[in-house]
């Protein structure tokens, strides 16, 4: 059973070539830490997303390591220089099977 | 026969606040939690404090969603670039909160996100530098509650 | 004798209690409305002004998918009669409570009418993801624009005055009214953080507090249970009235929805 949900991601869509673009990813996940308990008193699992990888015309260029620290909704902002038009890839991947992803195009010129 | 049973008894009630103690004091990391997961980062690298922006607002509204912000001094370029930033806390369950994976071409050591702090407390930040030691530096906070405690 | 035990401290108390209270009533003017948004940090502001790193969006982007279906009895979607709500909602959720039919309804309510009365279509439940979803879609399509709620009518009236009565009853174990913290304490500071006004200009809000949108009456009921008041039912007379009192309160203060807020 896996599950996904909407991510939004923000960068430009055009850059000049060498210049240092900015990234901002977020995710729609409550981010259940696994400290939570229920009115009755039993803890609610953990049901995180734990890594979130960016690739740029297939190499990565980040990846991030979630923990219950991290908020509900999780969002990122990262950088990277544009050297060549090409695609990024998005990927969240979290506990119960939860996989989303998101892609945009760079044009550099 | 009541007395070997009331003995016992009394050890029990005896020990009991120290048995309730236990297990709540291990619910949050202590400093030492937060500084273990940092010695297991560092391992044997040497570690230079400073040449970090970490900001971290003093007053925080509301634990759950706690905006960070963290550039690291560094060119960027392939024999000189940060490598990987984390963030442990002092004063959460879990000290580690949030680890970072850059590459030269990331330009610049500059990341933002929101995380979750439980209390008023030091958050520290290391950045692993390819040259071959690690950068540290901390913030302290503090995390208000919401006024009208809803439950 | 023991009355004049401590005659200059009493005097001393008295005289500051008078000093505490002159203050609070002086600052019982509302003639500065100020949002709650203006006594947030600025990376929360920043939060809500940028759809893209608002999560409310992710809400809104749910109410649009609601908004576009035509899965119900009549295979109709709001879109079938209302067309592009970028111009049809524009201004609707700033007049609301109105009356309709005798009754006293909120957007929720009005969403749900259309729901049932339309598309024959089960009412959303109240504080569902969807209602949410669809409630935080239309409501966004009057950001920027002040609030126009009236009351002219004797129906309007008497809403309007039961929900000031509200207001301003004292309420729970606590004993306290809404008005006595959020109009004569309004700007004080309780547990670490500034008293709101209390404005309902930005609801559907992503609360912090909640990781999650909710409505003005979650809200309002969460007060509630704050003071230790038995809250009152969603979609009850007395939360919608209380609205109406709110939203008029507010009137020509500009819509923020999706707020954020601690």
């Amino acid at each position: 059973m896996s599950k996904t949900s909407r991510t939004l991601i923000t960068m430009p869509k055009t850059a000049r070539k060498g210049a240092l673009i900015e990234i901002s990813v977020i995710a729609q996940h409550d981010m259940e830490t696994g400290f939570r308990r229920t009115e009755t008193g039993e803890l609610i699992p953990r049901d995180i997303i734990r890594t979130f990888t960016c690739t740029y015309n297939n190499i990565e260029i980040f990846r991030a390591d979630l923990h219950p620290g991290q908020a509900a909704n999780p969002q990122m902002t990262f950088t990277v220089i544009a050297s060549e038009s090409g695609e990024f890839q998005f990927k969240w991947v979290g506990d119960n099977n939860y996989i989303s992803t998101n892609q945009s195009f760079l044009i550099v010129n | 026969m009541k007395q070997p049973i009331q003995y016992k008894r009394r050890a029990l009630l005896q020990a009991l606040p120290v048995l309730l103690i236990l297990p709540c004091a291990s619910t949050f990391a202590s400093k030492n939690d937060a500084v273990d997961a940092m010695q297991k980062i560092i391992g044997a690298m040497p570690v230079k404090d400073g040449g970090i922006y970490f900001e971290l607002s003093p007053l925080i509204e509301n634990g759950n969603s706690v905006p960070i912000k963290i550039e690291v001094d560094s060119p960027m370029i392939p024999h000189n670039y940060v490598k990987a930033i984390h963030v442990i806390s002092e004063d959460n369950p879990l000290p580690n909160i949030f680890s970072a994976y850059l590459t030269p071409q990331s330009g610049k050591a500059k990341i933002a996100t929101r995380v979750r702090l439980a209390n008023t407390q030091r958050v520290w930040v290391l950045a692993e530098m390819s040259q071959g030691y690690y950068a540290r530096t901390f913030a302290d906070t503090n995390v208000t509650l919401a006024a009208c405690f809803e439950g | 004798m023991q009355l004049t035990k401590y005659p200059s401290r009493s005097l001393g108390f008295v005289m500051s209690l008078i000093a505490f209270l002159s203050i609070n009533f002086c600052n019982q003017s509302l003639a500065q409305r100020q949002s709650g948004y203006e006594l947030m940090s600025p990376e929360n502001q920043r939060m809500q002004n940028d759809l893209n790193s608002n999560p409310a969006n992710f809400w809104i982007l749910d109410g649009q998918d609601i908004w576009n279906s035509k899965n119900n009895p009549k295979e109709q979607s709001c879109a079938s009669c209302h067309q592009d709500p970028k111009s049809t909602m524009r201004g609707v959720a700033t007049k609301f409570p109105l009356e309709r039919a005798s009754k006293l309804i909120n957007l929720e309510q009005q969403i749900n009418y259309c729901q049932s009365e339309r598309l024959s279509s089960k009412p959303f439940t109240f504080e569902s993801k969807a209602l949410l979803a669809i409630t935080t879609f239309v409501a966004t399509q009057s950001r920027g624009l002040p609030i126009t709620t009236h009351q002219n009518s004797n129906f309007l009236k008497n809403a309007f005055q039961n929900g000031e009565m509200l207001f301003n009853q004292r309420m729970g174990q606590l004993n306290l009214s809404c008005a006595q913290c959020h109009e004569q304490r309004a700007g004080l500071i309780l547990g670490g953080t500034k008293i709101p006004q209390a404005h309902p200009s930005a609801y559907p809000i992503y609360r912090l507090e909640w990781q999650n949108v909710g409505s003005l009456q979650r809200r309002l009921r969460n007060c509630m249970t704050g003071v230790r008041a038995e809250p009152f039912d969603y979609g009850s007379i007395e939360l919608v009235q209380l609205e109406l009192f709110l939203m008029s309160r507010a009137n020509g203060m500009l819509w923020e929805t999706p707020g954020v807020r601690p």
